[in-house]
């Protein structure tokens, strides 16, 4: 019988897929919220760059004498019970609450992959202490443990980040053991246990790589909240330290007594906050659309 | 007049991103009584097609977007949603291949039975029960009175399919339209559930329409099919005619590509080359074409339509004596049927035209 | 590396066969999964018998099909044979090594010689791997050639299997399903195996596919030489590609034969009621056949009914009365013929029986094309049947639940 044209080595000529990332980025490009996300992160990370050049002040020259004073051509989100200018403090504010919150997340991130992995991985009384661990990590609020961490840590970008990023990483274990659990059971797992590929082979090459993505999703979430967290410490005076450092929770707690004087004081560092986390949100949500793994066909 | 009549039904699924061509111009008729058989492969349609003439489809990707469907003389198109509630349940019922998502996993047996019945019928709440019992019984339910109360993951996968046989049934509608009801459940317990199905059906004198894709089922079960592919029907025939006499080459690769139980050992497999079709794309020509060893020229630009395969003066569409429509430029021969390949000296299938993908 | 002495009834079948060793000995496989219970602490309260006690040898370059319906525990059985699962008891030897307890090195080295082919062709491709990727990677994972040997080696996979060898670099959602399949088949023969399970490989594909992937594998089997463990559970494709048939019930073996014997002559009454459920596409035949209808649905594996497994729906065992013998002793698996053993305490008397000679249409041919083309020369029957005559049924005490054998009226 004559092979005919229309034989199984047809695929359409034309590759309606370049790779997987490609695919998602296109989708991702494609959904409008996801844009505004990404519009609004990216106007924030290019504020926090940028500060040193765009901001018509240094965020600590201040003139005491100045006081407080609503949005002016000079100052257009006014000054400060010290006379510093909002503005520029707005701008040096972003650096803080994005590096921290990002690195925060990070961090997190990294160490929730590691102990979900082991977890996932190992199984059995591992698995077992391991989650019970943090189930009660899970069981104290975030904000809580922060601020218990940097209570017992002292202040400093760095003990912020610590505190943060452990916060959240008990969420990315169980997520990541949860996706590694279903994953193990998947037919092409099994078909790699049965060529003989080794655990780590099997958790490196085909778990983690399909396990990620709604890591990835709840990630860029977490940074939303990431960014109030820190805000929240700085609210509680439990913020960097140095009061010369601007940064957005702080400068909340420092213009909460003005709100009815002074509202534009709480205004700005408040929406900064907002705009940036409901920015993250976006995109997560675009990411979680993007990713999704439909890719049955 | 008919029981049910459609017409040139065309239905899309559009979503921003593209569209999905579902059904092309599928005409069917089915008179009171009778069981159609429904065949294809996954996509052809055969489902979708059902699912327009319960205006089940889903909203808002699913469109009627040309045709009629004609029930009992009234255009189902122009109805509004409360008028085919109406009609739901009580004149037409469907059931669906997987139990399990289509009975309501909250509710109990009792609950949605005799929900159903007072849906459509003024009667008190005991004697919808009994009528509920009465049913469960007739569909071979051990022990009604006790599973009343059960849920339905309590019940195993054929049993769940009696329920849904005796909740479609529960109203005595006229058509029952069943969608691959078996093709879940072992083959011991489809064989259960597809005598009771016949059993239940005949007794009752209600139309049915099968949608399956197992051609067995079909001999056994019905007295007319349609072969439908790519949205199309491309062949409709009284069940005898479409085996003894198969004219389209569809339909003689489904027939040699199965592998028979009475077959004879070594008896050889005769596959259909080719990849099921694209459905994103609108179609153009028969789309079949480029699995297709008997197609010509004609084949690749014009959809052939669904006529006889001799020239005859009246069409029957329905009943035993149902005339033998192919859609087709060139059906196959009697002797080809059985060699299954072209037999005629020096036919080459004609190749597509230049610019034309597979 | 010492090798366990095999079981007894291993090497006395080994003897029997001729002295050539089979491939693949299973001698009372058992697998079962426990069932916990418990918050704090989980105790053990009983267990899944998956496969309870399963005895089958398979032979070089043969395709046994093991077929059943769902809960049987012929997937199980796939899966233990390639020792994804540790064996509850029992003995697996394949090619003369004992390989029930095997680990590390020994299994990985045992597991270049089997592999395995898995029924949904979307779920057992990786789908952030490439499609030479995936068939790539049993070499990687065992060290064969250099890179660019490796490579050329999946472009001549991939050919071997149908596919364009220059579709390697896609990914699996890029493939249709019976490709996706056509990539699983070439992963699996990367290695130059021995023997492939293949777990049900064409029930997710349409049926105009199916045809091709049979094919396939036949072709294959003829190319290399392979031996398959053909799962399934179509009988009419299992009886199509197997030399020989297992038939499993609720974690055990009731019948095995060969593919012609097991249809012309099952001895066991489940084998009996499966054929008779398999629906021909022949309108005719299926007119005149007469099934059996089994009463009830299959009793759960964690807890069988005691002695036979089938005793709860058995239309034999209604008809003789219901002898308690099926409730107290689980019939052991006997040699009926040669190569036809069936464990039924009464399968003398499905010889013969209406049921057995009814279950297919007789003497008459079919009135479908595919009969056509069936030559009609041989009889279908190894006893000369009586003709069946409509609505008689077979004379037996008439007890409520008796299965009665129905014609199948025309709608």
């Amino acid at each position: 019988m004559a092979a005919l044209p229309g034989s199984v080595a047809v695929v359409p000529t034309r590759r309606i897929s370049r790779g997987l990332w490609h695919d998602a980025a296109r989708r991702l490009l494609r959904n409008g919220p996801a844009i505004v996300g990404i519009v609004f992160i990216a106007f924030f990370v290019i504020a926090a760059i940028l500060a040193p050049i765009i901001a018509p002040y240094s965020p600590t020259a201040c003139t005491l004498s100045d006081g407080i004073h609503g949005p002016s051509p000079a100052h257009i989100m006014g000054t400060d019970l010290q006379g510093c200018d909002e503005y520029s403090r707005v701008l040096y504010g972003a650096r803080i609450s994005l590096t921290v919150g990002i690195t925060a997340v990070f961090f997190g991130l990294v160490g929730g992959v590691l102990v979900g992995a082991i977890a996932g991985g190992a199984g059995g009384i591992v698995d077992g202490v391991l989650m019970r661990i943090i189930d009660v990590l899970l069981a104290v609020p975030g904000i809580l443990l922060a601020i218990g961490i940097v209570a017992w840590l002292g202040h400093g970008e760095i003990q912020i980040v610590l505190a943060v990023g452990v916060s959240y990483a008990p969420i990315f274990a169980r997520l990541l053991r949860g996706s590694l659990l279903a994953l193990r059971e998947s037919d092409y797992v099994i078909a790699a246990r049965s060529m003989g590929a080794s655990p780590v082979r099997i958790l490196l090459r085909h778990m983690l790589p399909n396990a990620l993505t709604p890591l990835i999703v709840q990630a860029t979430l977490a940074a939303a909240t990431a960014i109030i967290d820190v805000a929240g410490l700085g609210f509680l005076g439990l913020g960097p330290g140095d009061p010369r450092v601007a940064e957005w929770g702080e400068m909340l707690t420092d213009s909460a007594r003005f709100l009815q004087n002074a509202p534009y004081l709480i205004l700005f560092p408040g929406a900064a906050i907002v705009i940036s986390a409901i920015g993250f949100n976006l995109l997560g949500d675009g990411l979680r659309e993007a990713l999704d793994p439909r890719l049955k066909r | 007049m008919h029981l049910l009549s459609v017409n040139n039904l065309l239905v899309r699924f559009r979503t921003h991103d593209e569209s999905v061509f579902a059904v092309n111009g599928v005409s069917l008729d089915l008179d009171e009584g009778e069981t159609l058989g429904l065949v294809g492969e996954s996509g052809c349609g055969k489902s979708v097609t059902n699912l327009a003439v319960m205006q089940l489809l889903p909203k808002p990707a699913g469109k009627i977007e040309g045709g009629e469907v004609v029930f009992q003389g009234r255009d189902l198109l122009s109805l509004d949603e409360s008028e085919m509630r109406e009609l739901r349940g009580k004149e037409i019922a469907m059931i669906f291949q997987d139990p399990m998502t289509s009975l309501n996993p909250v509710l109990t047996i009792e609950e949605q039975m005799v929900e159903t019945i007072r849906a459509h019928r003024r009667v008190s709440k005991p004697e919808a029960r009994a009528r509920t019992l009465e049913l469960l019984h007739t569909v071979g339910i051990p022990q009604p009175e006790a599973r009343l109360r059960n849920f339905p993951h309590q019940f195993s996968g054929g049993m769940r399919q009696r329920v849904m046989i005796a909740m479609a049934l529960a109203l005595e509608p006229k058509l029952l339209i069943a969608d691959e009801p078996t093709t879940a459940l072992d083959v011991t317990i489809q064989a259960q559930v597809l005598d009771l199905l016949q059993r239940l059906t005949t007794e009752r004198g209600t139309a049915v329409i099968l949608i399956t894709h197992d051609l067995g089922v079909v001999a056994g079960m019905t007295k007319r099919v349609n072969v439908m592919y790519a949205g199309f029907v491309v062949e409709a025939a009284s069940t005898a005619d479409l085996f003894a006499r198969p004219r389209h080459p569809y339909t003689v690769g489904l027939l040699h590509s199965m592998p028979r139980l009475d077959a004879q050992p070594g008896e050889p497999l005769i596959p259909i080359e080719g990849v099921p079709p694209d459905l994103r794309r609108a179609p153009v020509g028969c789309p079949f074409a480029p699995r297709c060893a008997w197609r010509v020229e004609a084949c690749w630009t014009a959809m052939p339509p669904l006529d006889p395969i001799e020239a005859t003066q009246v069409i029957v569409t329905t009943g035993p004596n149902a005339t033998h429509r192919i859609a087709c430029w060139n059906p196959v021969t009697p002797e080809e049927a059985i060699a299954a390949r072209p037999l005629r000296a020096g036919f080459e299938p004609a190749a597509p035209p230049t610019e034309a993908v597979s | 590396m010492a090798q366990p002495p095999a079981p007894s009834g291993v090497a006395a079948a080994a003897g029997a066969a001729g002295g050539a060793s089979p491939l693949l000995q299973l001698a009372d496989l058992q697998m079962y999964f426990p069932i916990t219970s418990g918050v704090l602490v989980s105790r053990h309260v009983g267990d899944v018998r998956a496969v309870d006690g399963v005895s089958l040898t398979i032979e070089k370059g043969e395709t046994v099909g093991l077929v059943g319906e769902s809960g049987c525990g012929k997937s199980t059985v796939g899966r233990t044979i390639l020792r994804l699962y540790r064996p509850t008891g029992g003995h697996i030897v394949f090619e003369g090594q004992e390989i029930t307890t095997a680990e590390g090195s020994t299994l990985r080295g045992v597991r270049r010689r089997m592999q395995m082919i898995f029924q949904d062709p979307y779920a057992s491709l990786n789908p952030r791997m490439t499609a030479a990727g995936i068939v790539s990677e049993p070499l990687e994972i065992h060290g064969v050639g250099t890179g660019r040997e490796r490579r050329q080696r999946v472009r001549e996979l991939l050919a071997t299997v149908g596919l364009d060898p220059d579709y390697g670099d896609r990914y699996p959602h890029e493939f249709s399903g019976g490709q996706r399949q056509r990539i699983g088949v070439a992963r699996a023969l990367a290695l130059h195996p021995d023997l492939i399970v293949a777990d049900e490989p064409i029930s997710a594909l349409d049926v105009s596919i199916q045809a091709q992937i049979i094919n396939l594998l036949e072709r294959l089997q003829g190319e290399f030489g392979l031996t398959y463990l053909f799962i399934a559970h179509d009988l009419s494709v299992v009886r199509h590609i197997s030399d020989r048939i297992a038939v499993m019930y609720l974690g055990r073996l009731v019948e095995t034969a060969t593919s012609r014997e097991l249809y012309e002559r099952p001895l066991h009454p489940y084998s009996v009621a499966l054929l008779s459920a398999v629906p021909i596409p022949d309108p005719a035949i299926e007119s005149r056949r007469r099934r059996i209808i089994l009463i009830g649905d299959v009793p759960s594996p964690s807890n069988p009914p005691p002695g036979c497994h089938f005793h709860t729906r058995c239309w034999l065992r209604a008809r003789l009365g219901n002898p308690e013998r099926c409730v107290e002793e689980q019939p052991a698996l006997r040699e009926m013929a040669s190569g036809h053993a069936v464990a039924c305490h009464f399968a003398e008397e499905v010889e013969g029986s209406p049921e057995q000679v009814l279950q297919i249409s007789g003497d008459s041919p079919g009135a479908s094309v595919t009969a056509a083309a069936i030559t009609p020369t041989t009889a279908t029957t190894a006893t000369t049947p009586p003709a069946p005559t409509p609505g008689a049924l077979p004379a037996g005490p008439s007890t409520p639940q008796q299965p009665v054998p129905r014609r199948r009226e025309r709608s």
